[in-house]
């Protein structure tokens, strides 16, 4: 374990390792999309989430992939795209200044139907000296993606597009639960040294 | 008789009923849109539900309907094809209101405009029972675009006399009328949320 070639080896297995662990199967896209549906009138009949009940049916959408044009391919959006962290495009907002988006592609033709691919992005609150948004974001890129070949197909970026790091085996549900509940953000003071 | 504009308003209705309470809806509902929202409902209300639920049909009368639901160990019903009760059937049910009290989670009934009519004429203690849960879904309605939303909320503003602001106050004071209209209203406005404070 000392060189690139060792460090691709471990690359790969912890990608299997992490895919194999990570629950993609569902029963179909249009449940799938019902139960995030459910998990966000929660969130907001609880404050968590500001986007209203309304707001939140105008926002998930489930229709054929835009990726994969094939029979049987769906994705499911949580907001519309946006590559340039625009506030002004449509999006989830939290109760701590956080927004997010999301986009899950879905295969119907496999049995049982599987999630393929997935974006979550989460934007935290930009402070007065940060020159970016800062954000998080969860990609599993769709099959045959270049990032499969370096065993990256599954991956996090910390704030930075460039870098990517091994994701932990988390669901949509699972990451979408984590924005809502396990993302709290505290005053920057009490972590900054005196 | 509140507007609903999809079904994901129905099932977040379902969500965030009291968890304590026996909560019955009706769901009114076009005849072209009848199979395809009960074939919805039934891969989607259990998770909003939280429980196992039952799909009953209304056909063989409302004593066997109720039977039914008496012996089910499921707890939430949803009940549907009622369509063939005539105004007796209607009463008879009406007599078997109290028994609808008896399970813990609630039920869901789905309803043509004409069976509407014949339940609010016959079922008078069930009718006052569900009083602000009983909804009409126009899935076409929803389907709007900006220059139709405005033109629709001049149409109301011509209808009643009333402004936007006065519209939102009244619901803002619980004091806005139970026309559908004023649902549609709060809807175009982006203000769906005060419909739950109208009850």
């Amino acid at each position: 374990m000392s060189d690139k070639n060792s460090w691709n080896e471990i690359c790969a297995e912890i990608q299997s390792r992490s895919l194999n662990s990570t629950p993609l199967q569902v029963k179909n896209a249009k449940i799938l999309r019902i139960e995030i549906l459910k998990c966000l009138t929660f969130a907001s009949s609880e404050k968590v989430l500001l986007n209203k009940l309304d707001e939140i049916h105008k926002l998930l959408k489930l229709r054929p992939s835009s990726e994969i044009d094939k029979q049987g391919y769906s994705e499911i959006m949580g907001g519309d795209k946006n590559f340039k962290r625009s506030p002004d495009i449509p999006h989830f907002k939290l109760h701590n200044g956080c927004w997010f988006d999301f986009a899950i592609t879905i295969n119907e033709t496999s049995k049982p139907p599987q999630i393929i691919g997935f974006d979550f992005e989460i934007r935290f609150p930009k402070g007065e000296k940060d020159v970016a948004v800062p954000f998080l974001r969860i990609d599993l890129n769709l099959p045959k993606h270049k990032n499969e070949l370096e065993n990256m197909r599954f991956h996090l970026h910390p704030s930075n597009d460039d870098i990517m790091i091994h994701s932990p085996p988390m669901s949509p549900l699972e990451i979408l639960h984590m924005f809502l509940y396990g993302m709290e953000i505290r005053d920057k003071s009490r972590s900054m040294p005196s | 008789m509140y507007k609903l504009f999809s079904i994901d308003e129905l099932l977040q209705k379902i969500e965030l009923r009291p968890s304590d309470s026996n909560s019955w809806m009706v769901l009114v509902v076009k005849p072209d849109d009848m199979q395809s929202t009960i074939e919805d409902l039934q891969d989607t209300v259990d998770i909003f539900s939280e429980c196992e639920t039952i799909t009953i049909s209304g056909r063989s009368g409302a004593r066997n309907l109720v039977k039914q639901i008496n012996d089910a160990s499921q707890e939430y019903f949803l009940l549907h094809q009622l369509e063939d009760w005539n105004n007796n059937e209607w009463k008879v049910f009406d007599g078997f209101r109290s028994q609808l009290d008896k399970n813990t989670k609630g039920g869901l009934i789905l309803l043509s405009e004409q069976s509407t009519s014949l339940m609010l004429q016959n079922s008078s203690n069930f009718v006052s029972w569900v009083s602000s849960r009983i909804y009409y879904l126009d899935k076409d309605a929803e389907i709007l675009t900006a220059e139709e939303c405005d033109q629709r909320l001049i149409a109301l503003q011509e209808w009643s006399g009333k402004t936007n602001d006065d519209v939102i106050v009244l619901a803002e004071n619980r004091q806005l009328p139970t026309d559908p209209e004023y649902g549609e209203w709060l809807i175009l406005l982006n203000r769906g949320d005060l419909l739950e404070r109208q009850k």
